[in-house]
C-alpha cells in the first residue's frame, strides 16, 4: 500500500492512493461525511469532503487519488495527503471487516 | 453559451471563448511581453482584455436584461468568478474607482509556479485590469477605450492583495472591435473529421459536457482535471499574439522567426501541461481509457481534447507510429480571428496549432505513460529544451491564407 504523488497543476496536490481490492468503493464513500458523491462523469465518484480535500475512483478501474485542497500551504501538502490516506486504509479495513 | 457543433467552438454572448490553464496563460502573456517588451506588452495585454470583455459584457447584460450600473456590475463580479479567473470586487463611477482582487488567476498562479524561485517586480494582472476597465465601462455605457487602469499591488510581487486604480480617459483612435461569433462564421469553411472520428468525436463530447458544468469555486478559480483552467476570450489571445508579431514585422524583421517561435512554444506548452495534465487524470480514465503506453492513444487522445476545450475541429488525417502525423483543423480559434481582423496573409499563421501537434507527436512518443509520469518542469526542459524534440513541425495549408482548412506535418527528425 503506498501514496505516490502525481500530477497536477500546482506541485504537491494529487496522490495517488493505493487501496486493497475490493474495499476501495467504500472506503471513499465514507469520506463523504454523510453527503453524497459527485457523479458528473459516468465511471468516476468524486467526494469533497469537509476539510475541502477530495478523493476521486475511477469505479472501472479501481484507481483513487487523494487531491490536496490548492489552499493548503505547499510545504503541509504532503502531510495533509498523508492524513487522508491513513483515514481511507481505515475504512478499508473497516470495509473488509464487514 | 453555445456550441458551433460541426466546429467545436464555442461562444458566450457572441463572444468566442475557449479554455486554457495557467502554465498557458503564464507562458503567452511571457512571449507577448518577451516580444514588446515589458511596457508595451503590458499595454497590448491591457487593451486586448478590455475590448474582448467589453465585447462580451456589452451583449451580455443586454441579453440579461441588466439595465442598471449595480446589476451590471453585479453580473461582471459574478461572470469573472466562475470563469476561473479569481475574485473581482468593483467600487467604480463613471469616472472610475477601484477595484480589489483576490485569488486572480494569473497572480496568484505566477506565485505559486514561480514565486518560491523568483522575485518579480511587475505586476501580473493585465487580464483583470482590462476586465475591471471593460466592466466599468459596459456599467456606465461607455465606449470601449474610455477606462484606463493600473494595477498598483499584485500578489505575484509578494503584496498582500491585487488592487486597480481606474481612471476615465478620453478614447484613442484606431480601437479595433472585438471578433464576433458572425465573423467566425463568415470566415469558416466546410467541418470534416479524420481518422478515428468516431471515437475522438465520443470523447470530445463527453469532455465538453463535462467542462460546460464546470464553474469557479468560492474563490473564483476552476479545478477541472487537475488542471486549473479559466474560460477566456479567444479575442484576448489571438489580439495579443498577432499584434506581437506584426509589431515585429515592422520593426524589427529579422525576428520574426524567434517571435514564431515562441508562439509555437506556447503550444508546446499547453500541450504538455494541459493535455498531459488531462489525459494522466482520473477523470480521462473515467471518461476515455487508462493510458497503456500505446502512442495512438495519445494521438487521438489530443485531438479530443482540443475539441473538448473550445480549440476548434482538430482532427488525425494521417498517422504513421513514430514517423510521421498529419493534423488538420478544419476550424480552430486562430484563422476566424486572423482573417476577420487583417485579411488574407501570405504565409501560414495558426502558431498556436503548429506547436500543439508537433507536442502532441512528442508526447506520444517521448513520454512513458505506463510509468505514470510527472509532468514536471524538468520533463518539459527535457523533453522540449533539450538536445532535440525528434520532431518538426510544417504547415502545409493554412485558413489564414486562404486554404480551405489548416492542415500542419509533423515529421521525425
Amino acid at each position: 500500500m503506498t501514496l505516490v504523488l502525481e500530477s497536477a497543476c500546482f506541485h504537491g496536490l494529487a496522490w495517488r492512493a493505493d487501496l486493497p481490492l475490493g474495499a476501495a468503493r467504500d472506503a471513499v464513500l465514507a469520506q463523504s461525511g454523510g453527503g453524497e458523491p459527485d457523479r458528473t462523469l459516468p465511471g468516476l465518484l468524486r467526494i469533497i469532503r469537509p476539510d475541502g480535500h477530495q478523493v476521486l475512483l475511477v469505479e472501472r478501474t479501481g484507481r483513487v487519488q487523494i487531491r490536496v485542497a490548492y489552499t493548503t500551504p505547499r510545504h503541509a501538502r504532503r502531510a495533509e495527503a498523508e492524513r487522508v490516506y491513513a483515514e481511507l486504509r481505515e475504512a478499508a479495513t473497516q470495509a473488509r471487516a464487514s | 453559451m453555445t456550441l458551433l457543433e460541426p466546429h467545436d467552438l464555442t461562444f458566450m454572448a457572441g463572444a468566442p471563448y475557449l479554455y486554457h490553464c495557467h502554465h498557458y496563460n503564464l507562458f503567452h502573456d511571457q512571449t507577448v511581453d518577451d516580444v514588446l517588451g515589458e511596457e508595451a506588452g503590458q499595454r497590448v495585454r491591457f487593451e486586448a482584455a478590455r475590448a474582448a470583455y467589453h465585447g462580451l459584457l456589452a451583449p451580455l447584460s443586454a441579453r440579461l436584461d441588466k439595465r442598471t450600473p449595480a446589476e451590471r456590475i453585479e453580473l461582471a463580479q459574478e461572470l469573472f468568478r466562475a470563469t476561473g479567473h479569481g475574485r473581482m470586487s468593483l467600487d467604480i463611477t463613471a469616472d472610475g474607482g477601484t477595484a480589489r482582487g483576490e485569488y486572480l488567476h494569473y497572480g496568484y498562479t505566477w506565485s505559486e509556479k514561480y514565486g518560491d524561485a523568483v522575485r518579480r517586480l511587475e505586476t501580473a494582472d493585465a487580464v483583470a485590469a482590462g476586465f475591471a476597465a471593460a466592466a466599468t465601462q459596459v456599467a456606465f455605457g461607455l465606449p470601449d477605450g474610455s477606462i484606463g487602469a493600473r494595477e498598483r499591488q499584485c500578489v505575484a510581487r509578494r503584496e498582500p492583495v491585487c488592487e486597480f486604480a481606474l481612471s476615465r480617459r478620453t478614447p484613442g483612435p484606431g480601437i479595433a472591435a472585438p471578433v464576433t461569433e458572425e465573423d467566425f462564421k463568415r470566415h469558416l469553411g466546410g467541418s470534416r473529421g479524420g481518422q478515428h472520428e468516431e471515437q475522438i468525436g465520443a470523447i470530445a463530447d463527453a469532455l465538453q459536457g463535462f467542462v460546460k458544468g464546470v464553474g469557479g469555486d468560492e474563490r473564483g478559480l476552476v479545478d477541472a482535471f487537475g488542471v486549473f483552467v479559466t474560460l477566456h476570450l479567444a479575442n484576448y489571445y489571438d489580439q495579443t499574439a498577432y499584434e506581437a508579431v506584426r509589431h515585429i514585422e515592422q520593426a524589427a524583421p529579422s525576428s520574426v522567426g524567434l517571435c514564431e517561435a515562441l508562439l509555437r512554444e506556447a503550444g508546446h506548452v499547453c500541450v504538455f501541461n494541459t493535455f498531459g495534465g488531462i489525459l494522466a487524470s482520473p477523470e480521462w480514465e473515467a471518461v476515455a481509457y487508462p493510458l497503456s503506453g500505446d502512442p495512438l492513444e495519445i494521438i487521438k487522445g489530443g485531438a479530443a481534447i482540443a475539441r473538448g476545450l473550445g480549440f476548434g475541429r482538430w482532427s488525425v488525417d494521417e498517422y504513421v507510429p513514430g514517423q510521421r502525423l498529419v493534423m488538420c483543423a478544419s476550424s480552430n480559434y486562430e484563422a476566424p480571428f486572423y482573417l476577420a481582423r487583417y485579411g488574407r496573409s501570405d504565409k501560414p499563421r495558426c502558431y498556436f496549432f503548429q506547436g500543439a501537434a508537433l507536442a502532441i507527436m512528442v508526447l506520444a512518443h517521448r513520454v512513458k505513460w505506463q510509468e505514470k509520469p510527472r509532468l514536471s518542469q524538468a520533463l518539459y526542459n527535457e523533453l522540449f529544451r533539450g538536445a532535440g524534440l525528434g520532431f518538426e513541425v510544417t504547415a502545409n495549408r493554412c485558413a489564414t491564407r486562404g486554404d480551405d482548412c489548416t492542415e500542419v506535418v509533423v515529421r521525425a527528425t
